[in-house]
């Protein structure tokens, strides 16, 4: 595998808007092209971001850098850099064939070569056969695909999505996020996505930049950045899990080991730069717990009351009371060799080392 | 090198604000210096004077004219407002017609003159009316009082105002969803009891803003009293008129105007007052936009 | 149904003096009461030869047209400049454009009188140009900026994005998508300049225009000639309306509120 190209560099980015800081302390580094996705609740400066990305806001203090060039005093219009809107933006005074066009036509290019081009474009996106419909007269799908057709038509370096699946329902939803990885396949450049929704993040991400409060908190592949979430925040924004409120009572060659106050112990083997006494979170996600001791060397367990459990056809989610009477989620996956344990019944829980998570308190 | 966007807003609304600001400002402005000033042998002298305002409110005539003002234009803006609501009901939740859209923009632009020439050729002593009612056997003799009375000033200018007051019902309904009303509904409310305890609140402030409105258009309007009123047809506009035109003591018209506006002002807020005790207008702090 | 039987009635009364008056244009007789004896074209054939009449429709036209070139020149801007503001900026256009509206004709009338006076500027057909902006500007931005609400500001920055410069987003997104409302705005300007009485009887010192004339006429006499006149004038008023709504029914103009629903 061969190095990464950077295309988009950011160096100690800060921007305020008078007294309100957006963003700070921002260090990123985007290689060509990978899909990266910038994650967070809204008002995390996500948008923020991606906007002085596209040139739209320029950074309060800090260098932006595209393909190695500071592009602080380049307009939005001769940044090599296209943009697919929240909503769109397409323009209703034109048709669909137009809208794509649009930015050739500024260019100035050649009309063959535009008809040519936009052409090629509408096939990607599988839009020939509307090419001369007007915007009011397209669906919320059909939408999203001119407007990535008339971004990427001018072969961006990179490309900027904002939310753009967030005006439509979920079955065209999971459709698009398909679509678009074969579109990223088959043009290539890179992708800068924003979202405030895990799910899509994980789906299409190479990697994640998880923000909060204008500033990153983690940036990693989409299941490390699950599996290893690195503070308290990253753990709960990304999917479901347990938290245990724990302090350290060991840290060694095994792994660090954390009491909650009633005595039930963890052992973890991703807890190392704690040492005794430190109050740790204890994070584990619901599908990590099991009714079967699987693997006798390394599993930890506990007992408790099933209280309630949900069949979601393949999975099941239990809710169980422990004996301290915290109250736990566990998913377990249907399977014929192990019968789970009725509502009501006493049940031993069991986890595995590698599965538990200890993250500083918030 | 691009200007910033604020700049260029400014820069480019400014032309229109200067406009207003010399034209209807600065105007006003000295309008209300003149309120003050006196006025000797067809000459306004600049002056600081109270008599134009105090001679107006002592005097017996500019009360009985602005009383009949104010009584004309109330009971325009009620009647008005009373037949202005099914119509936007019906064209905000009912059917969105066009047609009913159009026929409404129509009377709107037809000549404001025309429409009083037609009122009065309609209730005129020979007019269609009377010819009309003799026809039927309803009235035996022509009745001479549908012209020159209160009744043919209300009726015009209803008829006048209406189109106006439909427009601004429509649009304070149009921020009210179906749904509320479907909800009433569905929770056991006529559809009169519907509109009286879910649409009226809800679309108070934008009802009392369509009748002030028309209140205010109307009780200024001099020309229609003065061609169908006969008599009654004699208004503060009326007077304030011909202040600057026969009489010409502009400065006494000036403060007339003023009083009229004030006047106007209080009713404005009387009737709020009333709404909000009677609880038929709710102040609500507006949301907050979420950043 | 009951509401739609009331709604046909209120139309009816708003509907019936427009037809009486059209119907005795064309009445045989001086008389303008039933029974109808017969149909003519005399009215008519009298107004074309008034050589008053045709003065000040002239006139009538002409202030209507500078009326709309002045508003639609300073609206098209200040619509522009809309687009640009924070909500302070917006407020103090906002509240300039709607007060006058809120204000009877009467106030701006005199209020315009004074100023010319006071100014020394003499009572001609610029006067009544003026004062007719001063009306019919904040009706143009009244209706302007009910349609620009709904300009997705974004599609100015796809278009900047997409490498078009400042110029070239303005000539080929901005103005082709607020055209259509600036034209029929500009369009309901010369309507409202072609039928105003009120303010004009103040500020137009000698000049006559048509309402004026119209005026004069009513106050004279009742004949089927002031109805064959308000019969051209309705016919008038229906052919700009006719107009502005083509212009509106644009597809283009369509198309400003067609943002994808959330």
């Amino acid at each position: 595998m061969k190095a990464p190209t950077p295309i988009i560099e950011i160096r100690d980015g800060k921007k305020s808007f008078g007294s309100f800081v957006a963003l700070e302390n921002i260090n990123l580094t985007i290689h060509e092209g990978e899909i990266l996705t910038l994650l967070g609740p809204s008002g995390c400066g996500k948008t923020t971001l991606m906007r002085l990305i596209a040139g739209f806001e320029g950074l309060t203090s800090g260098t932006l850098r595209v393909s190695g060039e500071d592009v602080a005093a380049v307009p939005p219009e001769r940044r090599p850099v296209n943009m697919v809107f929240q909503r769109y933006a397409l323009f209703p005074h034109l048709d669909v064939f137009e809208n794509v066009a649009f930015g050739l036509k500024v260019k100035g290019l050649a009309k063959s070569e535009i008809t040519e081009r936009v052409k090629r474009m509408l096939h990607i996106v599988q839009l020939e056969s509307l090419a001369n419909r007007y915007i009011d007269e397209l669906s919320g799908g059909q939408c999203q695909r001119v407007a990535l057709a008339r971004a990427l038509v001018n072969e961006p370096k990179v490309l900027l999505l904002d939310e753009p699946l967030a005006a439509l329902d979920l079955k065209i939803r999971q459709h698009m996020l398909a679509e678009m990885k074969r579109i990223h396949a088959e043009t290539g450049a890179t992708f800068i996505y924003v979202t405030h929704d895990q799910d899509e993040a994980m789906i299409l991400s190479d990697r994640v930049v998880l923000m909060e409060k204008g500033r990153i908190v983690q940036i990693d592949r989409p299941e490390d950045m699950y599996a290893r979430p690195k503070s308290l925040f990253a753990a709960k924004f990304l999917g479901e899990t347990n938290l245990f409120e724990t302090a350290v009572a060991d840290s060694g060659a095994q792994g660090t080991v954390a009491k909650t106050a009633s005595g039930i112990g963890f052992l973890s083997r991703n807890g190392a730069g704690h040492k005794a006494g430190d109050k740790v979170v204890v994070s584990i996600r619901p599908e990590s717990f099991s009714f079967a001791n699987n693997d006798e060397g390394s599993s930890q367990k506990t007992q408790g009351q099933v209280e309630d459990v949900v069949f979601i056809g393949s999975r099941s989610f239990y809710t169980v009371r422990l004996d301290d009477q915290a109250k736990i989620r566990i998913q377990v996956q249907r399977n014929g060799r192990v019968k789970p344990p009725e509502p009501g019944s006493r049940a031993t829980i069991y986890w595995d080392a590698d599965n538990v998570v200890m993250l500083p308190q918030a | 090198m691009s200007l910033s966007k604020s700049v260029t807003g400014s820069l480019l609304s400014a032309p229109t604000v200067l406009y207003m600001a010399v034209f209807f400002i600065v105007p006003s402005l000295i309008l209300f210096a003149y309120s003050f000033w006196s006025a000797a042998s067809y000459q306004v002298v600049p002056d600081f004077v109270l008599k134009n305002y105090l001679g107006s409110l002592t005097s017996p005539l500019f009360w009985k004219v602005t009383f009949n003002a104010i009584s004309i234009g109330l009971w325009t803006a009620t009647i008005t407002l009373i037949l202005a609501i099914p119509v936007a009901y019906y064209l905000v939740y009912v059917a969105r017609s066009q047609t009913i859209l159009y026929l409404i923009l129509l009377t709107w632009f037809s000549s404001y003159l025309v429409r009083i020439y037609a009122w009065r050729t309609l209730l005129g002593t020979n007019g269609v009316l009377n010819t009309v009612l003799l026809q039927l056997g309803i009235i035996d003799h022509p009745v001479g009082a549908f012209l020159f009375s209160s009744f043919a000033v209300t009726i015009t200018l209803v008829h006048i105002y209406l189109p106006f007051c439909i427009l601004l019902v429509v649009a304070s309904l149009s921020e009210i969803k179906r749904d509320l009303i479907d909800a009433a509904r569905d929770l056991g409310t006529s559809s009169i009891g519907a509109f009286c305890k879910v649409i009226a609140p809800n679309a108070a402030n934008g009802l009392i803003g369509a009748f002030m409105l028309t209140f205010i258009l109307v009780a200024g309007d001099y020309v229609t009293p003065q061609m169908l009123g006969g008599s009654s047809g004699q208004t503060t506009g009326l007077l304030i008129a011909d202040q600057f035109r026969k009489t010409g003591n502009w400065p006494l018209g000036a403060a007339q105007a003023f009083l009229m506006f004030l006047v106007s002002l209080a009713i404005y807020f009387a009737l709020l007052t009333a709404g909000r005790m009677s609880g038929l207008v709710v102040h609500r702090p507006r949301k907050k936009k979420e950043a | 149904m009951l509401l739609r039987l009331v709604v046909w009635t209120i139309l009816a009364f708003l509907v019936a003096p427009l037809i009486i008056i059209v119907l005795f244009s064309f009445h045989a007789s001086a008389s303008l009461s039933f029974p109808f004896t017969g149909f003519s074209l005399r009215w008519y054939q009298e107004i074309f030869g008034n050589t008053q009449l045709a003065g000040a429709v002239t006139k009538s036209l002409i202030i209507a047209f500078f009326t709309a070139l002045i508003t639609l020149v300073l609206g098209a801007s200040a619509s522009l400049g809309w687009l640009r503001l924070d909500r302070i900026g917006r407020a103090v256009i906002e509240a300039m454009s709607v007060t006058p509206i809120a204000l009877p004709g009467l106030f701006v009338g005199v209020s315009l009188l004074v100023l010319f006076a006071q100014a020394g500027i003499r009572l001609s057909t610029l006067t009544i140009v003026i004062s007719h902006v001063v009306i019919a500007l904040p009706i143009l931005i009244v209706a302007m900026k009910a349609r620009l609400a709904l300009f997705d500001p974004s599609l100015e920055e796809a278009a900047r994005d997409l490498g078009a410069s400042q110029r070239q987003t303005f000539a080929r997104v901005t103005l082709p998508l607020i055209a259509p409302t600036l034209i029929s705005s500009a369009i309901l300007a010369f309507a409202v300049s072609f039928d105003e009485f009120v303010v004009t009887s103040f500020v137009a010192g000698t000049e006559t225009t048509l309402p004026m004339y119209i005026w004069s006429m009513m106050r004279r006499t009742v004949t089927p000639m002031v109805n064959a006149i308000s019969t051209l004038v309705l016919l008038f008023s229906v052919a700009i309306l006719l107009g502005a709504w083509l212009i509106g029914r644009l597809r283009r103009q369509s198309a400003i509120s067609a943002r994808a629903e959330p």
